[in-house]
């Protein structure tokens, strides 16, 4: 099928046209057919953002900057993005800049605010967050971080001495190492199963800290006295302990006595003639009561009170 | 010595007198326009063949080769699309294509006014009362100036299909990777500039053809130095006014 040149080019120059739109619209992030609304937000410092940076809500993209413009006299940056149609962003959303460009690249992100508001309106104005932009703070507490992972380095790299040291003495530094992976897993495990209870039990402890501290500062006066007796009370205890002590010791050294046979009591617990004449007295005096009984007129001859009848 | 040294300054002058000659007679439509659409058929339509195979292929290796330089570093893979896309659209769609275009177009314009002159054509045009700067050399140069940056669209298209395509097959990021890494540095001029380019060296290719082929002398050996020259000759400007428009517009 033969089309005339007239076709030919039409043809070309307007899918070249068709091309560069959808081309141009989608590496913008806009949605190729429907349309977007303008919002505006004015910055301090936009730390590095620039026009056809993508917008995210939720870290979703919703759309680009379109521009990005130095307003000197009122010292901010005036940042201008289109929202996809059917975004709706609620009245007290705030525009951040997150990012850095040198990881990723910077993005505008929108936090959103309550979803009950009513959405903004094309071409209003979106609050931004005051204070200095991330890059700032970085850039201020840099100094001191640098000392600080510099002591951190300086650490580690003893820490890793040592640890060659353990690598070079002998293998159970591998074992070490397998059981602490086995603690860690089983610990793991403990906690994944039981992070409500972990969860609850360490909210406890934290009433509970705040239960004492509230106890104790609120008592501090009659706890100051407790205190004071319970003291006094231990002083005491410990006289009495030492009393204790020495009834004790003078305890100990009767009892060594008696045992070593000193004094009438040691006699009496270390000799055995008392008993042995005890005994036989007894065996003698049961023998006179059985004959006693047996021959009592041998005894009751004599005994003439008794012959009253 | 004073011709030698003012040669140069000669045929900048018969080029910019010819050019615009043919730029006076613009109103003229009807005395070119049939000649106009054959030419944007012969520069344009029958360019896009040839277009899109170079321009798939520089995507596809650009993105290989630049995937490659990047394995070992930190850097996340999106980076990739960020840097194939712009570079096809600033640079090498247009760029490409305008060499391309320099040997294709360019030669092919240089011996065919070149013959036409050597074989007294032109005059003959003269004689008959035709204008043959406006008859010949316009509709040409007017088709470069609107066939180009059509060219320099599918290239772009095709190029950053070929990278996309190449970066899927191979595996060395996903599309939706490449694609978000594009538009994290995309500027929005990015394309405009790739479009203001190929205008030029649409401009500057068929110009410099029409020229050479137009001022042709002696037989058959002169339209081969006339086409030889054009092609050289488009390639040397399109590179310098590269490099000016990199440095006026960026």
């Amino acid at each position: 099928m033969n089309y005339s040149n007239e076709v030919k080019v039409g043809l070309s120059i307007v899918l070249a046209v068709v091309v560069l739109i959808v081309g141009v619209r989608y590496f913008q992030d806009l949605p190729i057919f429907s349309s977007s609304y303008l919002l505006t937000a004015n910055f301090e410092n936009v730390s590095g953002l620039s026009a056809g940076n993508p917008v995210r809500l939720s870290g979703v993209n919703v759309g680009t900057v379109e521009s990005v413009q130095l307003q000197q006299d009122e010292e901010t940056v005036r940042v201008r993005f289109r929202v996809n149609e059917n975004v709706l962003i609620p009245e007290g959303s705030m525009a951040e800049v997150r990012g850095f460009s040198a990881l990723g690249g910077v993005r505008l992100g929108i936090r959103p605010g309550p979803s009950s508001n009513p959405p903004l309106q094309p071409g209003s104005i979106i609050n931004t967050p005051s204070g200095p932009g991330l890059l700032d703070q970085l850039t201020q507490q840099g100094p001191e971080m640098t000392s600080k992972v510099d002591s951190v380095l300086d650490n580690t790299s003893r820490a890793t001495g040592a640890l060659a040291n353990q690598m070079e003495e002998g293998g159970d530094l591998q074992q070490t190492l397998a059981s602490l992976r086995n603690v860690a897993t089983t610990l793991e495990s403990v906690s994944g199963g039981e992070e409500e209870t972990l969860r609850s039990a360490i909210q406890n402890l934290e009433t509970i800290t705040a239960d004492l501290q509230s106890f104790t500062s609120e008592n501090s006066d009659s706890l100051g006295v407790t205190v004071q007796r319970v003291n006094r009370n231990l002083t005491r205890l410990e006289q009495n302990l030492a009393n204790l002590e020495r009834t004790t010791a003078a305890l100990g050294s009767f009892a060594e006595k008696i045992n070593e046979g000193e004094g009438t009591l040691g006699r009496l617990a270390n000799d055995p003639s008392l008993y042995n004449n005890l005994d036989s007295t007894s065996v003698q005096m049961n023998r006179l009561l059985r004959d006693l009984q047996e021959n009592p007129q041998r005894y009751l001859e004599d005994m003439t009170l008794v012959r009253m009848f | 010595m004073t011709d030698r040294l003012l040669a140069p300054l000669h045929a900048i002058g018969t080029y910019f007198i010819l050019m615009g000659r043919a730029f006076a007679s613009v109103r003229e439509v009807r005395t070119y326009w049939s000649n106009f659409i054959t030419q944007m058929v012969r520069i344009g339509v029958e360019s896009i063949p040839i277009v899109a195979l170079a321009a798939a292929f520089t995507g596809a290796v650009l993105t290989v080769q630049t995937a490659y330089q990047l394995q070992t570093s930190f850097v996340p893979n999106t980076i990739i699309g960020s840097i194939v896309v712009p570079s096809m659209m600033l640079e090498l769609a247009a760029v490409i294509t305008a060499f391309i275009l320099a040997g294709r177009v360019g030669a092919r314009i240089a011996a065919e006014l070149g013959t036409m002159r050597v074989s007294e054509q032109i005059d003959a045009l003269e004689v008959m009362g035709l204008n043959s700067i406006s008859f010949l050399i316009l509709p040409r140069v007017l088709a470069g100036v609107v066939m180009f940056p059509a060219l320099y669209i599918f290239a772009c298209l095709i190029g950053i299909g070929g990278g996309l395509g190449i970066a899927e097959a191979a595996g060395l990021l996903s599309t939706t990777e490449f694609i978000e890494g594009a538009r994290q540095f995309y500027q929005p001029f990015d394309p405009y500039f790739g479009l203001i380019k190929s205008i030029t060296f649409g401009f500057i290719i068929t110009s410099i053809a029409c020229y050479k082929g137009y001022y042709t002398k002696g037989g058959a050996e002169g339209v081969g130095q006339s086409t030889t020259e054009a092609a050289v000759q488009s390639c040397v400007f399109v590179l310098l006014a590269d490099l000016a428009l990199a440095v006026l517009l960026l």
